[in-house]
């Protein structure tokens, strides 16, 4: 039961822990879609994840989830799915125990706990050992069943914190498959992850956090457009690249041209890109150069990443 | 890959001995504790009865004011080996157990939990090394807090008390050694083995406190029942209370034949080396 | 995305959200290895008495408590010092401690609090968990250690003594007051299981009052369980730390009186919940 709202509202939130700065004056709308959360340890995804989740209170600011707050956990929760970083479980249940009794604490009567808890499982592709005991689970399995949990009741918002680890590559994918299925229903699902390059696959925004603030946010293609002062790159893949490479140097705003060793691909850096193509464009119709290939370098989550939160090195 | 120029070797320089490698455990799970100011506070109360006891030999030959009011010191006041018995028995031995339980519980547990034990066991320590270093924390401190305060209320009482005193008493030194380090094995293992073998400190704390309290209370309960010294044998309290005097060469408070106190003692601290044992391994066995 | 649909928030939904956290916690508390330590604690009076219900006096060859009125006596003074004051207590510690603060240690409390459910029905379901798990537990061990009482004297013995003797209101009392022990004390553990981080102090507080209640003024004696429960149990003999030093209310108002105390821990501990944040450490 949403109240016309359909979006994760958080304004002005700041969280500190004694003195420690967890998360400070993060503004942010969440529509449907993935979002993905990025940023190194200690940046604050997990504070933020833990707030929107309702699991910490903020200092300041509020957080509103489809217009419901914490303060009302019976309305709020029927809408949030997390699925925590920590791999701990409540001892002695198999998977399927597992889901059928916090659904009963939801509120579903047994058959419809079943029922849910039973797709819930075929989407995680845990059928065949639901029945089996989470202490005897493998790590991976052990996160397919929180992912299940998360899901299970088929809430609006799923905040996912680093739901891929532990997943070999085929689960990564089916996972990911399954996150845009969600996505494209209308779900929100906040992800945060340090795989760079899957957030840049799967998310329609990207939120970047550093030492608690949101540095950017937004798709990467506009966030990187809006990053004025640092230059992007460009590839160029020709069998004239040695003599473009001397040659782009005439055209406006080029600070940087670099000959790959291949000797067919050149790396421009130029300080703006609309203005480079144009003035590209009409090079390449003075000159009989063949040209293959004309493709920016810098717009994905990695290279903004990199610009943006420089100190930390980054996981793949 | 090729390799061509062979210049990486392992260590070939000096190590450090086996009591080095022990002490290093010591050191740091000692560095932990003081890192709480909780902690210090309470072990600075624990010398209170230390400072009491010293404070009341000191006044008892040094207040002649006393003597001027003929108030009989002498027999209101009389510090003798059950002076320095009811030392050890009754706020050191008490102190020593809530040490033991603020202490003890979080030794082991942490590193079962945190997987911190294939680091430890996969160096050059055995899990005796590691078992010796963590108990030398227990041992140090509640020696600090019971013996080594006792035998020196021992020697300062003897230079100023009369003469011949230390001759006629020389026995009560060791007596409070040995007697203190059986308490202290005692409760150390105990509490290291319920570090162990629980998973949570807080846990532990509570169980650690639990068996002590509920073995006085069973033994209440026989005492009751059968009459006699059987209930005492249920007691780590009482055993150690029968031991210092039976040592000190003075009346022993409870009937229980010393050997039946040497034996509760001996057998929980065997358990509980047994059991901590079983549990000190560098991997799960399923 | 096809939302499903949740049940409206009425007493319906209420009653099973609270069966089904009974039911998850019954199955924790009961069913766990860590359940070893109270089935030890309960087992060992039971075991005492049996031995001293088949050991017979070395000197008369009787049974050791020589009659029955000594018998019933000895009883007292175990379920005073041993029963009451040890099993219950301690027993009760570690059960509606371990039922949110365990919970935060295994770091798995965040399952409940994302569930769709009101805290007062959360702490509700917790609590009435562990009294249930308690009161069978503590109550039959009452049970069966005052029926082992009349292991040396036989059947036609306890048939009078229940029928025409003290030992039906003697045992009516005492597992009444075994279930208000489970009642108050389980409150107060169940609330300082979730202000206290390490909640072996706040235990060594609560024994030390409870040890030294009869040396408080009344304003503070209304705060101790002891004291009421004094109220409940047959006339103790003047032994143990549970000893009758002033007289306690009749028992309807003790009985009143620890339900209104339980009540107010239970608030509390509600209070409590609603704002308590999760995030998850070693401590």
């Amino acid at each position: 039961m949403t109240r016309g709202n359909d979006a994760i509202e958080i304004s002005g939130v700041s969280k500190f822990y004694g003195e420690v700065l967890g998360v400070n004056r993060v503004d942010l709308t969440v529509m449907p879609g993935i979002t993905g959360l990025v940023g190194p340890n200690g940046s604050g995804k997990s504070t933020l994840m833990n707030l929107i989740a309702g699991l910490l209170t903020p200092t300041k600011g509020t957080i509103s989830i489809l217009g419901l707050t914490n303060r009302e956990p019976q309305l709020l929760y029927q809408h949030i799915g997390y699925c925590a970083q920590v791999d701990s479980f409540p001892p002695r249940m198999t998977g399927r125990q597992f889901l059928i009794n916090y659904l009963r604490v939801h509120g579903f009567d047994k058959r419809s706990a079943a029922h849910l808890a039973h797709e819930a499982l075929t989407r995680v592709s845990l059928l065949a050992t639901a029945d089996r005991r989470i202490d005897g689970y493998s790590k991976g399995m052990r996160q397919r069943i929180k992912l299940a949990q998360s899901i299970c009741h088929q809430p609006r918002v799923m905040v996912l914190d680093e739901p891929l680890n532990g997943l070999d590559p085929m689960a990564r994918a089916e996972i990911i498959d399954l996150f845009l299925e969600l996505a494209t229903g209308g779900a929100h699902i906040l992800v945060s992850s340090h795989i760079l390059h899957e957030v840049d696959l799967i998310s329609d925004r990207v939120v970047f956090l550093s030492n608690g603030y949101v540095v950017a946010e937004g798709d990467v293609q506009g966030i990187q457009g809006e990053i004025k002062h640092h230059p992007i790159q460009i590839r160029i893949c020709s069998e004239a690249a040695p003599v473009i490479a001397a040659r782009v140097f005439d055209l406006p705003d080029v600070v940087e041209a670099r000959l790959h060793d291949d000797r067919r691909n050149v790396f421009v850096r130029t300080r703006n890109a609309d203005r480079f193509f144009l003035a590209f464009n009409q090079m390449i119709m003075d000159h009989p150069w063949t040209i293959e290939a004309v493709s920016p370098v810098d717009e994905s989550v990695e290279a903004v990443y990199q610009y943006l939160v420089a100190d930390e090195p980054v996981s793949q | 890959m090729a390799v061509y120029e062979r210049s990486y070797h392992g260590y070939d320089g000096e190590l450090t001995g086996t009591g080095n490698r022990i002490l290093v455990i010591s050191k740091f799970a000692t560095r932990e504790l003081f890192r709480s100011r909780m902690f210090c506070a309470f072990f600075a109360i624990c010398f209170v009865p230390s400072v009491s006891f010293l404070i009341a030999i000191y006044l008892r030959y040094n207040l002649e004011m006393l003597t001027e009011l003929q108030i009989p010191i002498d027999e209101i006041f009389i510090i003798d080996a059950g002076f320095f018995i009811n030392f050890l028995q009754y706020p050191q031995a008490s102190l020593s157990f809530l040490l033991a339980l603020v202490v003890g519980p979080g030794m082991i547990s942490p590193d079962l939990r945190d997987n911190a034990m294939p680091l430890y066991l996969s160096r050059a320590l055995t899990k005796t090394d590691y078992l010796l270093g963590k108990l030398l924390v227990l041992v140090v401190l509640l020696s600090l807090i019971t013996w080594v305060p006792a035998v020196l209320l021992f020697f300062i009482h003897a230079y100023l008390g009369p003469e011949g005193w230390l001759v006629d008493n020389l026995q009560l030194p060791f007596a409070f050694i040995v007697t203190s380090f059986a308490w202290i094995f005692t409760l150390s293992l105990t509490a290291l083995a319920l570090s162990a073998w629980i998973k949570w400190k807080q846990v532990a704390q509570i169980t650690f406190f639990g068996f002590f309290v509920m073995s006085s209370a069973l033994g209440e309960a026989v005492r009751e029942i059968f009459g006699g010294w059987l209930g005492s044998a249920f007691s780590a309290f009482d055993s150690y209370a029968v031991l210092i005097s039976y040592a000190a060469n003075e009346p022993v408070p409870i009937s229980m034949p010393p050997s039946v106190a040497i034996m509760n003692m001996l057998v929980l601290s065997a358990l509980a080396t047994a059991l901590i044992f079983q549990r000190i391994r560098a991997k799960e066995v399923a | 995305m096809n939302a499903v649909t949740y049940p409206q928030d009425n007493p319906h939904l209420w009653f099973t959200q609270l069966r089904a956290i009974i039911g998850i916690e019954l199955g924790r508390v009961l069913f766990t290895s860590r359940a070893t330590a109270i089935y030890v604690v309960a087992a060992v009076p039971i075991i005492l008495l049996t031995t001293v219900g088949y050991i017979d006096n070395p000197r008369t060859g009787g049974p050791i408590t020589g009659n029955i009125a000594n018998a019933r006596y000895a009883f007292a003074v175990i379920y005073a010092g041993f029963l009451l004051g040890t099993m219950v207590f301690l027993g009760s510690a570690s059960l509606f401690i371990s039922l949110f603060r365990g919970e935060i240690l295994d770091r798995s409390l965040h399952y409940y609090l994302l569930s769709p459910v009101r805290r007062e029905i959360l702490a509700a379901g917790k609590y009435l968990a562990g009294l249930i798990a308690s009161i069978g537990l503590f109550g039959t061990v009452t049970l069966v250690c005052y029926l082992l009482l009349y292991l040396p004297y036989g059947v036609s013995q306890m048939m009078s003594d229940f029928s025409s003797g003290p030992a039906a209101r003697e045992l009516t009392l005492y597992l009444l007051t075994t279930v208000f022990a489970c009642i108050g004390y389980g409150a107060v553990f169940l609330l300082l299981g979730l202000f206290f981080r390490n909640p072996i102090f706040p235990i060594l507080v609560l024994i030390g009052w409870e040890l030294m209640h009869f040396i408080l003024p009344p304003a503070l004696k209304m705060i101790s369980v002891v004291h009421y429960l004094k109220g409940i149990m047959p006339p103790q003999p003047w032994r143990g730390p549970i000893a009758v030093v002033m007289a306690s209310p009749p028992a309807a108002v003790c009985m009143l009186a620890l339900t209104g105390l339980t009540a107010v821990a239970l608030i509390l501990t509600v209070l409590r919940l609603k704002r308590i944040e999760l995030r998850y450490t070693d401590s």
